[in-house]
């Protein structure tokens, strides 16, 4: 009996061995979230199953359950299609999500980093990138309605990667952001010896193996009035304005900037406008934008490290009317560019300090009327839902 | 009937019911199990053997009859609750992340991050209705597999990683001086080093043994093979005029003396500490605001027909990990020449030692005009260049003729 268990084992090893060397032939009946039949795909030359990630930094959605991730490891951006297509649910609040998401790798919350956090637009479940201690493992989780935490099966989907293009000596491997826009995914790197804002594009559908396309971004810095073409972006997000997209960028020194891609070949510079200003001391962890009462608000989550601080905690977020970030007078641009008045919470011109963002180190919209934002608690991390003013 | 026919009858009877007693004993002890067995078994989850990367599996003797969907759905949801591994010790025990597969009629748990150096971990398979196994098995070190009608468990322990401390091979620069607007620091380690902690691991000291408060970017930085780390002082604080710069001051004033402090408390991701501090001073001189000028540097040719190394003498450091593919030597007619580099002198001296002895005749020196002081500057300009085209500087020389004789 022990030697056919021994055999049979064997053989389920060498079985084994001949799967896992090889790419998984996981049938589409098991996958936990194909993509259903006829579904369009956003991936060109997608692979399937074997997807292991080398790091992650950042996370954003496409359409249609297309999961963006930013791997800094490789300088790559990977598309997943989760399948994830609804219906939409409320995610369940989580007192503790750091314990739970760390007892799920093996570890304790103190060797966990929650590095981003995105929520899928189309079904509300929660995704979030996770890096474990000290072995840089890197993990996305997702938390659905019914508040289980579980790790995204990468082994499952179809996924394609997409490494950055180098800069003028070295690779690119500081991947910031990752975010889609309409025709494209945009990304914000950087090499790690050159001090430099590079934007890139990646047309979709996104082609594994495929590049991207690379933007010098210049823009007048408002904080030390000076055009400067090295200070990368720290986050950003999509919009288009008469078709035509446009990267909204935050910097470490906090401008906010516009830069019009849509009709940029590859290599050209592209000449940041700078709209808002929210004052010096703030750096930019998160944005998103939502529309409530006719207005459309930009939303930028800031972890702060100057005094005085604006409330009770150093993280806290600012909405910006998108007017401002469209105007009609370009005396309200760049050296003109409308500064926060810091004295007051509402500023009139239309950059208002959100209060239920105070704390929060990861934070998303969930619809115009919520956000689902993670807060850290005095070393307790908490997954809440909050209302969006 | 003779007796002797009644005899042979008899015998043929006996023997048939003996026949018939045997093949029934033979159908008893050959039939199928009224449950079926199972084996559930630890394996690695790859070709490279690594003890921390196992999958969890189960099959029964008659697996490739076994029809899983009479215990689970075809999405295998609820698989976590037949199948699953939770870590041992610390204080509780947790299900770990994973995913599920079924494949050749084997069920499969993948665990979705490596197991950890020295843990122990609970592989559990409880069919429906099976009763609660023993679980008190001594935990085996390596992969195991155990077989039963019920509920299975095992206990699986990761061998514990290796002692050996990692080490902090170099660090960059390594002269005694920095221009008061340095900007970048290199660490190399011996092995990939934990990341997320570099903040709060690398301390700018003052003479006295005060903290510099926040001196670098938040960026972590390494490369791909997670042992090289670029650490920034802020950028907004060695930057005049912006106002980091003007609320905190710069990072490093002109006279004084900083060490950088390494400590011995940051991990590999083998979990094996550094062991000790390590500590290195600098004196800081004035900033250094001028471009990167090839021209002002000291070319010392070698012989025609050696292997001699082509010497380059800077007037100053320039930045060690620019400096690696920085500067190419040419023939002539533009085809590089192979050859080995080395960087000395506190990052101040270049040298080139070709694969084949050099030719005589006209060659060049080709430099990347991004090639950076250790302020930032370069070819193109001063790191605090305003970008607009009045103000824009003009490019250093970025070749030089060298004569070989």
């Amino acid at each position: 009996m022990k030697t056919q268990t021994v055999l049979r084992a064997s053989a389920a090893i060498a079985t084994l061995a001949v799967i896992t060397a090889g790419v998984s032939r996981i049938s589409s009946q098991q996958a936990q979230a194909a993509p259903s039949p006829g579904h369009a795909s956003h991936l060109k030359n997608a692979q399937t199953g074997g997807l292991k990630l080398a790091s992650v930094s950042s996370l954003s959605f496409g359409p249609a359950g297309l999961l963006l991730v930013a791997e800094p490891g490789s300088g790559s951006v990977v598309g997943i299609e989760t399948g994830d297509t609804g219906p939409m649910k409320k995610p369940k609040p989580i007192a503790d999500i750091g314990t739970v998401v760390a007892a799920g790798l093996g570890t304790t919350a103190e060797n966990i980093t929650i590095k981003d956090m995105a929520v899928n637009p189309e079904s509300g479940r929660v995704y979030l990138a996770v890096m474990r201690k000290p072995d840089n493992a890197a993990a996305v989780i997702t938390i659905g309605a019914d508040g289980k935490a579980g790790a995204l099966d990468t082994a499952k989907f179809a996924w394609a990667r997409v490494t950055l293009p180098g800069g003028t000596t070295t690779k690119v491997t500081n991947v910031t952001d990752v975010a889609c826009a309409s025709d494209r995914v945009i990304a914000a790197g950087s090499c790690n010896e050159e001090f430099a804002s590079k934007i890139f594009s990646i047309p979709m559908p996104l082609e594994h193996g495929g590049t991207a396309s690379v933007f010098s971004a210049e823009t007048y810095h408002v904080s030390h009035k000076k055009w400067e073409t090295r200070a990368p972006i720290s986050s950003f997000v999509c919009e288009a304005e008469d078709g035509k997209t446009n990267v909204v960028g935050a910097f470490a020194c906090t401008p906010i900037a516009k830069f019009p891609v849509g009709d940029l070949q590859s290599g050209a510079q592209v000449k940041g406008v700078s709209m808002v200003e929210l004052g010096s001391g703030n750096r930019p962890i998160d944005m998103f934008m939502y529309s409530k009462g006719g207005k459309r608000w930009l939303v930028t989550q800031t972890q702060r490290f100057h005094q005085p601080l604006f409330g009770p905690s150093n993280l806290w977020g600012a909405r910006v009317d998108m007017a401002l970030l469209n105007p009609s007078s370009p005396d309200k641009t760049n050296e003109k560019a409308v500064h926060r008045d810091v004295k007051q919470a509402k500023d009139p011109q239309g950059i208002e300090v959100v209060d239920v963002l105070f704390g929060a180190v990861q934070a998303d919209k969930l619809s115009d009327e919520e956000a689902v934002v993670i807060r850290d608690n005095g070393g307790k991390l908490a997954m809440e839902l909050v209302a969006l003013p | 009937m003779p007796r002797p026919a009644r005899r042979t009858s008899l015998i043929l009877i006996l023997a048939l019911l003996a026949l018939v007693i045997a093949f029934a004993a033979w159908r008893a002890t050959h039939r199928a199990s009224p449950e079926p067995r199972f084996t559930l078994f630890v394996h690695p989850a790859d070709e490279s053997h690594d003890p921390a990367k196992v999958v969890a599996a189960v099959f029964t003797r008659t697996s490739e009859h076994l029809d899983w969907s009479a215990l689970l759905p075809k999405d295998l949801s609820g698989a976590e609750k037949i199948l699953w591994i939770e870590q041992i010790g610390g204080g509780g025990s947790a299900r770990l992340f994973g995913g599920y597969s079924v494949r050749g009629g084997e069920l499969y748990f993948t665990p979705s991050a490596p197991l950890l150096p020295g843990a122990t971990y609970h592989v559990a398979f409880a069919p429906p209705d099976a009763e609660k196994g023993d679980v008190q098995s001594p935990a085996n070190v390596g992969f195991a597999a155990t077989s039963g009608h019920g509920r299975l468990d095992l206990m699986y322990q990761v061998p514990a990683a290796t002692a050996e401390a990692p080490k902090l091979q170099t660090l960059h620069p390594t002269a005694e001086e920095l221009p008061a607007n340095h900007l970048k620091f290199y660490l190399t380690f011996s092995e990939p080093m934990e990341q997320g902690v570099f903040l709060e691991r690398i301390k700018l000291l003052r003479a006295d043994g005060s903290e510099i408060a926040g001196p670098f970017r938040e960026a972590e930085l390494w490369s791909p093979d997670g042992r090289r780390l670029t650490v920034w002082l802020h950028p907004g604080r060695q930057k005049t005029g912006v106002s980091l710069n003007e609320a905190e001051g710069a990072v490093l004033r002109e006279g004084e003396t900083v060490a950088l402090n390494v400590s011995g408390a940051w991990r590999s991701v083998r979990g094996q500490k550094l062991g000790v501090d390590f500590k290195r001073s600098y004196r800081i001189a004035a900033a250094a605001r001028g471009q990167v000028d090839p021209s002002k540097w000291s070319i010392q040719p070698p012989k025609a027909n050696t292997r001699d190394p082509l010497r380059i003498l800077f007037p100053g450091p320039l930045d060690w990990a620019l400096l690696q593919d920085g500067i190419r030597i040419t023939s002539d007619a533009r085809q590089p020449l192979d050859g080995r580099l080395h960087i000395a002198d506190g990052d101040g001296e270049w040298l080139f030692t070709p694969k084949t002895p050099w030719q005589s005749g006209s060659h060049l020196i080709v430099i990347n005009p991004v090639l950076e002081d250790l302020a930032g500057n370069n070819l193109n300009g001063p790191f605090e260049a305003d970008a607009t085209a009045s103000a824009a500087a003009q490019p250093s020389v970025a070749e030089l003729p060298l004569r070989i004789e």
